[in-house]
This record gives C-alpha cells, sequence and structure tokens, in this order.
C-alpha cells in the first residue's frame, strides 16, 4: 500500500506525518519540516489489526488538525471528520436543539425531528422571549435519528455529511439540492425538491421518492434501491449503469430516450406512462408483476426475457400485437381489465358480443376498440333519438333481437372523460332525455334536475 | 341533484335509524378500483338504511372527489345518495345499478 501522507502547520509549528501500511506492520516517519524525522516500526498479529490501528492513528491525527496530500503533493478536500462516539441524547436535548438552533456533530437519537413546526412556529425562546421570525437551523454533520421531517422548509438546501436517517422527509423542499456524502437511509423523500442528483456513495435501503424533482439530471452508477420514484423528473436524460431496483417509476420523464446496458427491475414494476421520447424497453427486462407503457408512442414491441404476472397497461403505445408465447399475459386498458381480442384484433369483436357483455366500464372499451358508428351498423341499430348534453351529442339506439324484446340504449359521453357509454334503458323510451331521467330513477324527466354534473 | 359519474347525490332528508359507516367511500369501481369518496373523511359522515345510503356534510363543505372525475364540492347538510342504474329484464325489479 502507497505511503499516506499528512501535514499540521498552525502558524508556530510545520510538521509532517507520514503512515505505511506493509504486510503485517506499520511504519510511522515524523518531524519537523525539513528534518529527516524519526520513524517507528509497530508489528500486528495480522493484517486487520494493522489496518484498525492505521485508521485509529490517522482518525487523531487528523482530529488534531493534519491536512493529508495526495501523491502529486495536493491537499485532499478534508471531509468533516466522523466522531467516534455518536452522542446519545433523549427527547427533551433533541427538543432544545432544534429551538435553539445548536446542535453538535455526531449527534444520535432514536425518536423523530421535527423542523416544520419547530422551525416556523418557533414561539419561545429558553429565556422566554417571543420571536416571530428565526435563523435558519444549522444542521449538523453525522446526526443519527429514526425520522427527520422538513417537508416544505424551505430553507433547507443541503443535507450535510454523513447523515444516518431510517427515514427524511424533504417534499416540497423548493431550495433543496445536495445531499452529503456517506449517507445512509431506509426512506428518503426528496419528492419536488430541486436536487440535481444523489452522492455516489448514497445507501437507501428500501425507497428513494424523487418525484417532481425537474431539476434532477444524474444519478450514481450501480444505485441499488428497492423502490425508485422518479415521476415527471423532466430534465433526467438517463438512468445509471447497474440500476438494481423492483420498483421503478419513470412516468412523465418526457426527456428519457433508453435504459442503460445493463441493470436490474425485477419482481415489482415498471410504471413508464408518458415517456414519450423512450424508444425501447431494455433486454435485460426480465419477471416483472406489472408493466405501464401507457402513452410510449415509440415503444414497439417487449423484450423477449419479459414475463408479466398480474397486468400489462398498454394503450398509447405502438404494440400492435404480442408474440405467441406473451398472450397470456393479463392486459389492461387504461385500468380496466380487458381480453386479448379487445385490445389487438377489434375487427374480430362482434356487436352482440358488446351488447353482452355486463361491465359498462369493459363494455366502453369494447365499443371504443370497435367503434361506435361500426357498431350501429353491425347490430343494424335505428337511431330513435339524439340530442345534446354537457359531455356532447347523445343517442337513443334500438336494435331489433330475434325472440326478445328491442334492445334500447343510450350513448352519452362523459363530461370529465370524454369517454363514451351505453346504457341500456326500458324499451319503451323514445327520447335521450327521457332515457337519462330514468338511469337515475326517475319516470318523468322533468324531475331529473341535475345542477352539477362531472 | 348532482352527478359525479354513475353516483348522484340530492338533498334529502336522512332515515331514521341509519348507521353510520366506518368510511366515506360511496361507491368503488368493480374493475377498475376507482372511488368516488370524500377527500376529507371528517367532513362527513357516511351512513346507511336498508342498502340505501345517505351522507351528511358536517363541516362547511366536503369535497367529492374520484381519480378520474372532477371534484364537487357539497355544501353542509343532508343528502341522499344513489348509483346510475340500467335497464336488465332478467333482474328481479327490471333493473340493475351500473356496474363499473
Amino acid at each position: 500500500m502507497s505511503q499516506r501522507v499528512f501535514e499540521f502547520n498552525d502558524g508556530t509549528s510545520h510538521k509532517f506525518w507520514h503512515i505505511q501500511l506493509v504486510g503485517y506492520r506499520h511504519t510511522r516517519t515524523f518531524g519537523r519540516v525539513g528534518s529527516k524525522g524519526r520513524q517507528t516500526t509497530k508489528q500486528f498479529a495480522n493484517k486487520k489489526e494493522a489496518q484498525e490501528s492505521l485508521d485509529d492513528l490517522v482518525y487523531e491525527k487528523r482530529a488534531k488538525g493534519y491536512v493529508e496530500f495526495d501523491e502529486t503533493g495536493e491537499p485532499l478536500p478534508s471531509k468533516p471528520l466522523r466522531p467516534k462516539k455518536p452522542k446519545a441524547i433523549d427527547a427533551e436535548e433533541a427538543r432544545w436543539m432544534v429551538l435553539d438552533n445548536k446542535f453538535t456533530d455526531g449527534v444520535s437519537y432514536e425518536g423523530n425531528f421535527d423542523f416544520r413546526g419547530a422551525f416556523y412556529k418557533r414561539r419561545r425562546t429558553r429565556a422566554g422571549r417571543t420571536r416571530k421570525k428565526s435563523k435558519p437551523v444549522d444542521l449538523p454533520n453525522f446526526l443519527t435519528a429514526h425520522r427527520v421531517d422538513m417537508s416544505d422548509c424551505d430553507w433547507v438546501k443541503e443535507i450535510p455529511f454523513g447523515w444516518s436517517v431510517a427515514e427524511l422527509i424533504l417534499s416540497g423542499c423548493k431550495n433543496f439540492k445536495t445531499i452529503g456524502e456517506e449517507f445512509v437511509c431506509y426512506h428518503l423523500d426528496a419528492s419536488n425538491t430541486a436536487i440535481v442528483s444523489l452522492p455516489d456513495d448514497i445507501s437507501v435501503d428500501y425507497r428513494i421518492n424523487l418525484a417532481g424533482c425537474t431539476k434532477l439530471t444524474s444519478l450514481p452508477e450501480n444505485l441499488k434501491v428497492t423502490s425508485l420514484d422518479l415521476t415527471d423528473c423532466t430534465s433526467l436524460t438517463e438512468l445509471p449503469a447497474g440500476l438494481e431496483v423492483s420498483f421503478l417509476n419513470i412516468s412523465g420523464c418526457t426527456s428519457l430516450e433508453t435504459f442503460p446496458k445493463h441493470g436490474s427491475i425485477q419482481v415489482g414494476n415498471l410504471i413508464a406512462t408518458g415517456c414519450t421520447n423512450l424508444q425501447k424497453l431494455p433486454p435485460w427486462l426480465g419477471a416483472l408483476s406489472q408493466l405501464n407503457i401507457e402513452d410510449c408512442p415509440n415503444i414497439k414491441k417487449l423484450p423477449k426475457s419479459l414475463t408479466i404476472s398480474s397486468w400489462l397497461d398498454f394503450v398509447g403505445s405502438s404494440l400492435t400485437s404480442l408474440p405467441r408465447t406473451m398472450r397470456n399475459f393479463p392486459l389492461r386498458w387504461r385500468g380496466v381489465p380487458i381480453d386479448y381480442r379487445t385490445a389487438f384484433q377489434p375487427h374480430r369483436l362482434k356487436g352482440r358480443q358488446i351488447i353482452a357483455e355486463e361491465n359498462v366500464e369493459r363494455r366502453r372499451v369494447m365499443l371504443a376498440q370497435m367503434g361506435f358508428e361500426k357498431f350501429l351498423t353491425e347490430v343494424d341499430a335505428e337511431v330513435l333519438d339524439s340530442d345534446t348534453d354537457t359531455g356532447g351529442e347523445r343517442k337513443l339506439v334500438k336494435v331489433r333481437m330475434e325472440n326478445d324484446e328491442d334492445l334500447v340504449c343510450v350513448s352519452v359521453i362523459c363530461p370529465s372523460t370524454d369517454r363514451q357509454f351505453v346504457i341500456r334503458v326500458p324499451p319503451r323510451t323514445r327520447t335521450c332525455r327521457q332515457g337519462i331521467a330514468w338511469t337515475a330513477g326517475f319516470d318523468d324527466p322533468d324531475e331529473y334536475d341535475v345542477v352539477k354534473e362531472t | 341533484m348532482y352527478r359525479h359519474g354513475d353516483v348522484f347525490i340530492a338533498t334529502g332528508e336522512i332515515s331514521k335509524g341509519a348507521k353510520q359507516l366506518p368510511h366515506c367511500v360511496l361507491a368503488e369501481g368493480e374493475v377498475t378500483g376507482h372511488r368516488h369518496e370524500i377527500e376529507e373523511p371528517s367532513t362527513a359522515d357516511l351512513l346507511q338504511f336498508r342498502g340505501k345510503l345517505f351522507l351528511r356534510v358536517t363541516a362547511k363543505q366536503a369535497t367529492l372527489v374520484h381519480q378520474e372525475h372532477k371534484p364537487i364540492a357539497l355544501p353542509k347538510g343532508d343528502y341522499r345518495i344513489w348509483i346510475q342504474r340500467e335497464y336488465e329484464p332478467k333482474a328481479p325489479r327490471g333493473f340493475r345499478n351500473v356496474s363499473d
């Protein structure tokens, strides 16, 4: 191992201190700068013990103010020094730390820090004075806590060095940009913040939520986390190589064009709605529970290795069929479960089949797929009446059924969703108005008096 | 009378003996799982009597929301709630509730 070089200079004394690990022993050289210095060597029982001793000595020197230099003689950026032992505090101390804004590095608290109210609604200081406004909290390095909630705190700009927090909530901190190194967390929620990237050595076990971070441009390579939410990260142009997740949401990431060459999304889901520039799905995509590629117009096919157990939603993509091996995938049409024929072979749908479908949502999708006009022609429908309401044109149609009473349906357009629905009404119905009033439970259409409809 | 997709809401008396339900979901989509519900459950009570639903808005107003339909603000008061029906000759009373 190469030698590590440290120097100390406080104006009155200028000293050097070098240390080198060789095998089971380390050698220290130290003295005044300009002198040859003295040398001591210490032997250990094994390499691990030698390394531990070296780390301890380096720590001591750094604590004393020694600065490390690299091989070229440039000083290394000085990282804050992690305290040897975190200082455990109780709830009372934690409360005063927030109120007084006096944090020390390396504090460990088993409970929750809530900076939202503590900062803005702070009314009384310890001396009993009232203050309306206070300065932003000076956050400490190496904070250990169970949960830290800073949602919507505009004064938070960065998370300092070495935090270890089970849950860190930063959602809505619109000036928040960076997280310090050596960050360890279970659940990080930094949604709707101005974050640009994550530190390379970030360690989050369960979930990272970066939804709505429109300034996010990069993520660290080999990022590994169970669930990653990148909804509407519109500046993100690529995902990191070696990404390893179970649940990934990239909906609305409109600048994203490709997936990295290698990575893994296993077991959970990939939600990619509205990724308008995404060209294709990665070949390494394996077993998923759910896949949503709604409104990804450039996706024309699915990777060969893909299997889906729960559902595939594909409306608005360019998928026109599925290979035989994938025909067992359960399909959804914007959330409505449908069969393969309705999805990919609407020309094989029969008008009678649509009439026979009991579920009105499924019937609506079948109708949309077949086309209302084609449906009317195919079932030889007679239009009895038509008018308009808030949603658009309404039609009352009659279909003659052999050996059965006539089928009379009213077709309406939903004002919220613009979707066309067909609802069966009694055969004696003569007008759209009468039909719709009947569906609301009124035999007299004049009683149907809707003031607001959505 | 208000219409929220296939759910109708009109001012009306709440039947005596109606029992409060532990939730504020007026209706739930059978295949989509989408719900017509009161956004903030503390603003209203949902009650039921012999299969009929009633809503008592206790706050100044309560907002009825759904994943696809626009919200409707209901002012304080008592309401009846029912679901749109569809003709079905084979059903006992000649109709059934629209299932979505």
